[in-house]
């Protein structure tokens, strides 16, 4: 047991939670003095349908979107947030709202650090802690259960010309409000729905066994893997289940806020890695690899692996199982929850059901071990343990 | 009265100030000396593009040092003085008590970054390599008592070469940038 000797905690970002909590984002704006927003958004939240409810929202209200940019592609680039930054001025917009996944709310990130510093290029504010403010006011409607974007200090902008991807970190990237509007992720279909929870639930263990871990973020991350424990079979199974869909949808928050304060692990350095090279949605390779990253870092973090137990499986299974074999449970209830959803949507179990080849594991190891979450992983990641990792993934 | 609300400019710690300057040029020195020799640091400095200049500053006005990446995958000292914009990479340390800290061996790099004492300008893709390259130098510069305390396990650096490599480093690395 002990206790960090120094932390810091940092979650600006309202929750406005319900089954139709969106007709509440025009009084947040109007509270805030804001009339004119651009919307951000992609075209697979048109084709859903959830434009229109977003639209509706907004009927009988006092704000006038300024304009809305609905051609994010699935990957933010420096090109589109130039884009749209040239737009909001255009428009003479006066906040900006995110209507959609990872992808829009990254985009969103970097044009909001655009027309803040009224600048067009991005490059300049690469790294960590050290963007300036205030940024505009800025509002993120999720259309997924999982990213936990709506919650973090982190923009993933692609620059396509050079072939990078430049990393901001701040918290003055955070929204000013998160709305968690139950309509927003009905629709989701039950694969996406298992692999986006599975992307959750590793924010929230990754988080709780990290080295950044505090108390604060703690709460976060318990929390957040209660919920997956208790709902994400069953909405999986049940998807037009709204009780269970906004649960998730706070899950997934609520994970997103843990890591953002306290980071990811080896998780998702190898995740990362193998999305890079072997094109495996990140959901399913965060699936794929949980248990095995849960395994890696027995040797320094078995006690809190052996807390989580409590958490996902419930205090009866915790109570019946004596604390030198609760991590290995915990492991244990990570497989049986994977084999469930495998069962119930065909969410992927092992790297070869992924469809990842042999061949690229050597690349997925070397590029993965640099990959900036490895910083916090309690056990050292090296290219062996990477190694192992993979082949231990391989066949489950 | 004029006198009873005086302002109060900041008061200065000259001591760990100047301790942290000798580090930095100590620092920068052992980079370019161990980076001619040290299998575990080339390998790292191998993945990095040539040319690459990576800073380290305390802030506001603590000290600073920059290195540069050579063709022969070697790391070039620039001294205290290199303009850090134009770094490929500044790494900053945000106070002169976390600075103190990490250049006495009582704070290691990944506990700095996660309690915000250091934060980082450009691109990030190498963080986790650079952190690897001032592990494996900590390793060389102070005793293993300390250094283990200062990252999640110690490199594999065989015995013979770090007693070897480590007297090279500070007889002629350090005093003669050899
Ligand atoms: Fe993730």
């Amino acid at each position: 047991m002990n206790f960090p000797e120094y932390y810091e905690f940092s979650f600006p970002v309202k929750i406005i939670s319900g089954h139709t909590a969106l007709n509440k984002l025009p009084v947040e704006l109007a509270q805030a003095g804001l009339s004119r927003p651009l919307v951000i958004t992609d075209p697979g939240v048109g084709k859903a349908g959830l434009l229109e409810v977003f639209l509706n929202a907004f009927a009988e209200s006092e704000i006038t979107i300024g304009a809305i940019f609905d051609q994010t592609p699935p990957e933010s680039s420096t090109l589109v947030v130039n884009k749209i930054a040239d737009l909001f001025r255009e428009k003479n917009c006066d906040s900006l709202i995110a209507l959609g996944g990872g992808s829009v709310i990254d985009t969103t990130k970097g044009v909001n650090i655009l027309v803040s510093h009224d600048s067009n290029d991005i490059n300049q504010f690469r790294g960590a802690d050290i963007l300036t403010g205030p940024l505009k006011p800025f509002y993120v409607v999720p259309t997924t259960a999982g990213t936990g974007s709506e919650a973090t200090n982190t923009a993933v902008i692609q620059d396509l010309e050079k072939g990078v991807k430049m990393l901001i970190v701040s918290e003055l990237l955070m929204p000013k409000a998160a709305v968690l509007d139950t309509r927003m992720t009905l629709t989701l279909p039950p694969k996406l729905t298992a692999a986006t929870g599975m992307d959750a639930l590793t924010h929230a263990m990754e988080a709780y066994i990290s080295i950044q871990q505090n108390p604060i973020s703690d709460v976060f991350a318990t929390q957040a893997i209660m919920l997956v424990g208790r709902w994400l079979r069953h909405v999986t199974a049940n998807p037009q289940d709204k009780n269970g869909r906004l649960a998730m949808a706070n899950a997934s928050t609520m994970a997103g806020t843990a890591f953002s304060n306290s980071m990811v692990g080896c998780v998702h350095s190898i995740g990362h890695a193998t999305g890079a090279v072997a094109h495996v949605p990140h959901g399913v390779a965060m699936s794929v690899y949980l248990p095995h990253g849960l395994r890696l870092n027995l040797p320094k973090a078995a006690e809190r692996i052996g807390e989580m137990l409590l958490y996902l499986a419930g205090p009866e299974v915790y109570v019946a199982t004596p604390p030198e074999e609760r991590p290995a449970k915990t492991i244990a209830e990570v497989e049986r929850l994977k084999q469930d959803l495998y069962e119930l949507s065909g969410l992927p179990r092992t790297l070869q059901e992924a469809g990842v080849d042999k061949d690229l594991f050597e690349k997925i190891a070397a590029l993965g071990i640099n990959d900036g979450s490895a910083l916090m992983n309690p056990v050292e990641l090296t290219l062996e343990r990477a190694r192992q990792l993979l082949d231990a993934a391989w066949q489950g | 009265m004029i006198n009873h609300y005086p302002e109060i400019p900041p008061r200065t710690k000259p001591f760990k100030r100047a301790i942290n300057k000798v580090v930095l040029f100590v620092l920068g020195r052992a980079l370019q000396s161990l980076s001619k020799a040290d299998p575990l640091i080339r390998a790292e400095t191998a993945t990095w593009p040539e040319g690459f200049t990576l800073a380290m500053l305390v802030k506001p006005k603590g000290g600073s040092m920059a290195v540069r990446r050579m063709p022969d995958l070697s790391l070039k000292y620039l001294g205290s003085q290199f303009p850090n914009d134009e770094a490929d990479v500044t790494i900053y340390i945000n106070e002169v008590e976390s600075a103190f800290k990490m250049f006495t061996g009582q704070l290691g790099s990944d506990v700095a970054y996660a309690r915000h004492s250091i934060s980082a300008k450009g691109d990030l893709s190498y963080t986790v390599s650079v952190v690897r390259v001032i592990n494996v130098v900590e390793a060389y510069l102070f005793p293993r008592l300390i250094s283990r305390g200062l990252m999640k396990e110690p490199p594999p650096i065989p015995w013979g070469r770090r007693q070897s490599l480590r007297l090279k480093t500070y007889l002629l690395g350090i005093l003669f940038g050899i």
